[in-house]
């Protein structure tokens, strides 16, 4: 990796951290599971991020590939965890959701699983077939997120209308939305950037910062919407009443 | 004996106008979607507040006369009304994502 673009990276490691353990410290208060299992997500995604970050910020050297292999492996648990999330929040009644969980964890495991055997512990050699079968699972899920935070968003705009729901609620709705596509954009970047690096044994700038921008916007997206501040919970509260009067 | 809240709204409806059971199940259907609800999960405040603000439109649209009163009807008759244990639905979607906020 080229200068220091890592560092985007590393913020969104530390931010989604941060969230993951306010929503954890959430889920001890009210010991519901969707709190656990999204907290869980959010803090073991921050870890691996860190853990990818770790190698390029100080020369770890023999370190470089176990300690990306461990933000690899922590990163394949987390979807786990966001996976289940999505099917109890959003399809619990249907037995579909159930399956698209195993069949994506099952191409997760295999894909690391094979492709470490192989002897590529970094999981950057997109020539290799295994690598698209790990690729598949870490990027339907976040998929599976955005149509499902986007439709539950139309949905509950509609309920805001009639006062069956909070303004700040069918905003959250759209920010978990929006999460799951910039995760899905930050999985479309990596391709030709892990390609690159496949080639040439190093990232180039321009794909790096993208994918860190990437990152931490989808980082900032879980802060508004599991940690939002008092000023952003007003300005939808006032568009909403706005919204309001002009019907 | 605990009723499905929408079977029994729509069974009105049909009893109450001139749509068959397809078309008076598939008006109520267009109501609840067009207020962000499904027919699964739907509590009597809510279907209260569907017969007043939006089916009363919907009906009009196929042609039914006095679609205000009619459902004003149909919102009395939930009155008393053993409603039959609810399965999840949009609004406990809602209920979770109110939570993870913390309020």
């Amino acid at each position: 990796m080229e200068d220091s673009s890592f560092i985007f990276e590393a913020i969104a490691g530390v931010i989604l951290f941060v969230v993951g353990v306010r929503v954890l410290r959430l889920a001890s208060r009210t010991s519901g599971r969707h709190e656990r299992l999204l907290g869980t997500y959010l803090l073991l995604s921050g870890i691996s991020y860190t853990l990818y970050t770790i190698p390029l910020i100080g020369n770890v050297g023999s370190l470089f590939t176990p300690v990306t292999f461990a933000g690899r492996v922590v990163y394949a648990i987390s979807v786990y965890f966001v996976l289940e999330f999505t099917r109890s929040v959003f399809r619990s009644n249907e037995a579909w959701s159930r399956w698209l969980v195993y069949a994506l964890m099952l191409a997760l495991v295999m894909g690391v699983g094979i492709s470490s055997i192989q002897g590529d512990w970094d999981g950057y050699t997109v020539s290799n077939p295994w690598f698209w079968c790990e690729w598949l699972g870490y990027t339907l899920a976040p998929l599976w997120v955005g149509v499902e935070g986007v439709l539950a968003f139309r949905s509950a705009r509609k309920r805001v209308r009639l006062d069956f729901c909070d303004p700040i609620v069918a905003n959250r709705y759209l920010l978990w939305g929006w999460f799951g596509i910039l995760q899905v954009c930050c999985s479309l970047v990596i391709v030709p950037m892990y390609a690159d690096y496949e080639a040439n044994r190093y990232f180039t700038l321009g794909a790096d910062a993208l994918l860190g921008c990437f990152e931490i916007l989808a980082a900032v997206t879980t802060w508004l919407a599991f940690f939002a501040p008092a000023f952003y919970r007003n300005w939808i509260a006032r568009v909403a009443a706005g919204a309001e009067r002009g019907n | 004996m605990p009723v499905d809240l929408f079977d029994f709204a729509a069974e009105r409806l049909e009893q109450q106008t001139s749509l068959d059971r397809l078309a008076a199940r598939g008006t109520l259907r267009l109501a609840l979607k067009a207020s962000g609800l499904a027919p699964n999960g739907l509590r009597v405040a809510q279907l209260r507040v569907v017969l007043e603000k939006v089916l009363p439109a919907e009906l009009e649209k196929c042609g039914v006369a006095g679609a205000q009163s009619i459902c004003t009807g149909v919102s009395a008759a939930l009155a008393n009304l053993s409603v039959a244990e609810q399965t999840p639905g949009s609004t406990d979607t809602d209920e979770i994502f109110r939570r993870l906020g913390g309020n």
